[in-house]
C-alpha cells in the first residue's frame, strides 16, 4: 500500500515540478516539498518489519530501475532502450531541479546524466533512512543545531 | 486515511498550475496549430516520439554554411511536427544541439546525414547577431536537456529552445505563435530565415 502511495506522490510531483517550471524558480518549491512529503510518507513505515520497508524502498522506483538498467546494460526488450533515457529524464523530473545544480565535470556525459541514474537508488535510500528507527528530523531537532534551548 | 496531506498536495499543485497555465495561454493551447494540439493528435495516432530513426546517408552538401545557420532533420512519424531535430551551426563543421543524454552539446554536423529529410536555413540577420547567438548557445553547453521544456527559463533546454533563446536574446524572435514550446518547425516557418538547401523527402 505504501508503495502505491509513494508512486502516486511521485507521479503528481513529476507533473507539478514540470508545470511549475513554467515560472522559473517555482519548481524548487515543488522539489523541496517532494522530499518533505517523501520523508513524511516514509515515517508511516517506522516500526514495521525491515522486509516491508525494503520492498517499499525498492518497489516504488521500479520504472526507474528498469530504465536505469536498460541504459547501463543495453537491455532492449520491445525497443525500451531507445527511449530509456527519455523515460529516465521524465521519471526523475521531481529531482531535476537539484540535478541541474551539479557541476559540469569532464566525463563523457554531463553530471546530471549520472545524477539521473543515481537518483533512482538514492530515492529508495531516502525512504529507507526516513523509515528507520533513527528518525533524522527528530535527531536534528534534539541536536545542538536544532535545539530550541541552545538557540534561546 | 494516513497522512492525507501527502497524497493531496501534489495533485492540488498540479491542478493549480495547470489551470493557471491554461487560463493565461488558452488561445494557443487550444489552437489546432499549437504544439499541444499537434502532439495530442500524433499521440492519438500512435506517434509519441521524434519519429522512426533511419540511416538515410543523405548526400546534402554542407558547403557554404556560416556560423548561426540552422540545420533541421526529419524522421518519419515525428510526433511534434514535420522536423524531428534542430541544431545551430557554429563553424568548422560543428553544431550545437540538444540530446537527452549529452544535454546541450557540440558535435560534428556529419551525423545529420542519417536523416532522410534535411534542410539548411540561413538566418536573415547581421553577422554580429548570429555570432552573439552562437556565443550564447556555447555558454549553455552541458546544460540539461528536457524534452518538454517550456520556453520560459534557462535551466532546461531542448534542441529547438536553445536556438530560439539564443536568437531571442539578440532581439530576433522566430516564434510568432506565442506557444508554450518551440518545435523545430518554428524555424522553417519563420519569416526570418531563407532555405539554403534541402535534401530528401519523407
Amino acid at each position: 500500500m505504501t508503495t502505491l502511495r509513494l508512486l502516486w506522490i511521485h507521479l503528481f510531483a513529476w507533473i507539478s515540478v514540470w508545470l511549475l517550471s513554467y515560472w522559473p524558480g517555482w519548481e524548487y518549491l515543488a522539489a523541496v516539498l517532494y522530499l518533505v512529503v517523501l520523508s513524511r510518507e516514509a515515517g508511516t513505515l517506522r516500526g514495521v518489519a525491515w522486509g516491508k520497508r525494503l520492498s517499499a524502498a525498492l518497489l516504488w522506483q521500479f520504472p526507474g530501475w528498469i530504465m536505469m538498467l536498460a541504459l547501463l546494460t543495453g537491455w532492449n526488450p520491445c525497443g525500451i532502450c531507445d527511449y530509456a533515457i527519455f523515460g529516465l529524464i521524465f521519471w526523475t523530473t521531481p529531482v531535476l531541479p537539484w540535478l541541474v545544480l551539479l557541476p559540469v565535470g569532464n566525463l563523457a556525459c554531463p553530471w546530471h546524466y549520472y545524477g539521473m541514474m543515481a537518483a533512482v537508488p538514492l530515492l529508495g535510500l531516502w525512504i529507507w533512512i526516513f523509515s528507520g528507527k533513527i528518525n533524522p528530523p527528530a535527531v536534528f531537532k534534539h541536536s545542538r543545531f536544532g535545539s530550541a534551548k541552545d538557540c534561546a | 486515511m494516513k497522512q492525507p496531506f501527502n497524497l493531496c498536495i501534489f495533485p492540488f499543485l498540479t491542478l493549480l498550475a495547470f489551470m493557471f497555465i491554461l487560463i493565461t495561454n488558452y488561445a494557443v493551447v487550444t489552437s489546432p496549430q499549437g504544439a499541444a494540439s499537434i502532439y495530442l493528435k500524433s499521440a492519438l495516432s500512435g506517434n509519441i516520439g521524434y519519429g522512426n530513426p533511419q540511416k538515410a546517408h543523405n548526400s546534402i552538401s554542407f558547403a557554404g554554411l556560416e556560423p548561426g545557420d540552422i540545420i533541421l532533420g526529419a524522421y518519419p512519424d515525428c510526433a511534434y511536427g514535420y522536423y524531428s531535430h534542430a541544431a545551430l551551426y557554429i563553424g568548422a563543421g560543428e553544431i550545437i544541439e540538444g540530446y537527452a543524454d549529452l544535454g546541450i552539446t557540440v558535435r560534428s554536423i556529419e551525423h545529420f546525414r542519417e536523416y532522410p529529410k534535411i534542410c539548411l536555413l540561413r538566418v536573415e540577420a547581421d553577422q554580429a547577431v548570429k555570432l552573439a547567438a552562437v556565443d550564447y548557445a556555447r555558454l549553455q553547453v552541458n546544460e540539461l536537456f528536457y524534452p518538454v521544456a517550456f520556453k520560459s527559463g534557462e535551466r532546461a533546454w531542448n534542441c529547438s529552445k536553445i536556438m530560439w533563446k539564443a536568437y531571442q536574446r539578440q532581439g530576433l524572435d522566430f516564434d510568432n505563435t506565442r506557444d508554450l514550446w518551440v518545435p523545430p518547425d518554428v524555424f522553417y516557418n519563420s519569416p526570418h530565415v531563407t532555405v539554403i538547401r534541402e535534401w530528401g523527402q519523407l
